[in-house]
């Protein structure tokens, strides 16, 4: 697999306190990879050390095959990011600022600050200083900067904060496009779920510093998926009737009383029917749907599952 | 480095610390105009913009030009643009050099500005004729270098604080204060930058006594350029973006 972007033990650590305390991620080109996490779980201090901004403790980062000691423009060059919230010069417009930006790149071909402008949907806005704009329209801006130079690798530090829902899915449509039609990859970082689980093709989970899991979206999805909630008087004898009366095997207990079933071939009522038959009390049977947010918070709180 | 200083100067445009440096240009040519329409005396030339000189040194171009220095290193923190630069990337040391530059630049220019300006005393019959002139701008070109080298320390200072432009007027303020009071004592007259620029600028308006010749006095200066410049660059370098 080609990494576009690899973690090696990063660490960072302020005093006795670890921001981000071993961190191994793996980001593959041409996917989307959401780095997903409560607000202070570290996602932005993983992205400024990525970023040359802030110095590891310890631990390597590689981008495109290359250790990163200090920032190179051969490498950065290949890269955008929009860190943080947008700041711009307020002082200036939009495109004065992209202005600076590509003039300190000197590699813009002309049209390009026109063209990204026109991406977020900021083409017309040339005579408003930055200091006029909105919080929404400074986020657009800040991602037009991030992809003026079209990098093979754009860093996104929740870029939809501040977006209107038109706004969010314009966002998100665009992301997306990069990724399948240019070939970008893109690593973004949000704590909302919902937006990662639009875009993402794969998931890091950070808590307290720590990568929780690493996985794709179809592994989260099956971890996720329907299943049957089997509430049960004794777990001792109900998991051999699942096994050879039912023929059941995937199923997951929860804990003395509650299994999890995932395999739905099955009739509800047979389930019901074979167990009651053979003594075991049921309490509760029914179907229910994998929720992702219950899955991050199981992650995110310290409960393991699977 | 051409790109960055190109950059540094676009930065400046429509920014109200530029109108206030610019606007501190004009506020001792016009304040001389004024007082002497009021209370004519014949000046020559010479004596017209020595007159002039010596207030914008001793106490308002340390304030304008250390507020307005201290904009220029520290603006991209306060406004939290540093990040932006340094994934393009910028050096660190590249843009701290680049800033002591249009910091430079844009301190002549408003020396030259303010010398330009006392252009306005033909209106109360200061005549000057093109030697003179010459001379006048050789003289205020001297003292914005000068300024500049004093300033240095205040944005050493506004550098490792981080705390913005209030506290940078602040230490301008106290820096001039201090440097003026200091005039009247001879060991810290013979020490102490803006004292020293006012020594080599040879102005006669005050009688200042000095207690070490002028080699210790330059030697003192130059130790307080390269500490100051060495520590701008070592700070850039080191502050986390």
């Amino acid at each position: 697999m080609d990494m576009v972007l690899q973690t090696v033990g990063l660490t960072k650590q302020y005093g006795t306190q670890f921001a981000v305390h071993d961190l191994n991620m793996n980001v593959e080109r041409g996917k989307i990879y959401g780095l997903l996490g409560r607000n202070g779980a570290g996602k932005t201090t993983t992205i400024r050390m990525v970023t040359g901004l802030l110095q590891p403790t310890d631990g390597e980062v590689f981008l495109f095959g290359e250790k990163m000691r200090t920032p190179t423009k051969q490498i950065f060059s290949r890269i955008g990011a929009l860190i943080e919230s947008p700041s711009f010069y307020e002082n200036l417009t939009a495109k004065e600022n992209l202005q600076i930006v590509s003039d300190l790149r000197g590699t813009q071909s002309k049209n390009s600050i026109e063209e990204a402008l026109k991406l977020v949907n900021l083409d017309k806005e040339t005579k408003k200083k930055v200091k006029q704009f909105s919080l929404g329209m400074k986020q657009r801006l800040g991602i037009a900067m991030a992809m003026m130079h079209n990098p093979e690798f754009i860093i996104l530090d929740e870029p939809t904060n501040g977006l209107d829902p038109a706004g969010i899915q314009q966002i998100r449509l665009l992301i997306k496009k990069l990724s399948t039609e240019n070939g970008v990859t893109v690593l973004i970082s949000s704590h909302i779920l919902s937006e990662i689980e639009q875009m993402a093709d794969k998931v890091g989970i950070i808590d307290k510093g720590v990568l929780a899991e690493e996985l794709t979206m179809d592994e989260i999805r099956y971890r996720n998926r329907h299943y049957v909630k089997l509430y049960v008087s004794d777990m001792s004898r109900t998991v051999p009737i699942l096994e050879k009366e039912l023929s059941i095997s995937d199923f997951e207990i929860v804990n003395d009383n509650e299994v999890k079933i995932f395999q739905l071939d099955g009739n509800l009522e047979n389930i019901n029917r074979v167990l009651v038959t053979n003594g075991i009390g049921v309490s509760e049977l029914s179907v229910k749907k994998g929720n992702l947010e219950e899955y991050f918070l199981k992650m995110t709180g310290g409960v393991s599952i699977g | 480095m051409g790109n960055i200083i190109k950059t540094e100067f676009k930065k400046l445009k429509g920014s109200s610390m530029l109108w206030i440096g610019l606007g501190g240009c004009f506020i001792l040519p016009l304040m001389a105009l004024g007082i002497n329409l009021s209370n004519p005396s014949n000046f020559t030339w010479a004596q017209y913009v020595q007159q002039n000189l010596w207030p914008q040194i001793i106490l308002l171009w340390p304030c304008i030009f250390g507020v307005f220095g201290s904009y220029i290193f520290c603006r991209e923190r306060l406004e939290n643009t540093y990040k932006n630069l340094l994934v393009i990337p910028v050096g660190r040391i590249q843009l701290a050099v680049a800033k002591m530059l249009v910091m430079f630049v844009s301190i002549m220019a408003m020396a030259l500005l303010t010398y330009i300006l006392n252009l306005s005393g033909m209106f109360i019959g200061v005549t000057v004729s093109f030697v003179e002139f010459l001379e006048g701008l050789r003289v205020y070109a001297l003292a914005g270098f000068l300024m500049f080298i004093c300033i240095l320390p205040v944005m050493l200072v506004s550098i490792i604080t981080r705390k913005g432009f209030l506290l940078s007027i602040c230490i301008s303020i106290v820096y001039a204060l201090a440097s003026f009071l200091a005039s009247w004592v001879a060991p810290l007259a013979a020490l102490l930058p803006i004292d020293i620029a006012w020594r080599i600028m040879d102005l006669q308006q005050f009688e200042m006594s000095y207690s070490f010749p002028m080699s210790i006095s330059l030697i003192s200066l130059s130790i307080f350029t390269l500490v100051s410049v060495v520590g701008i660059i070592y700070v850039s370098k080191k502050q986390e973006a």
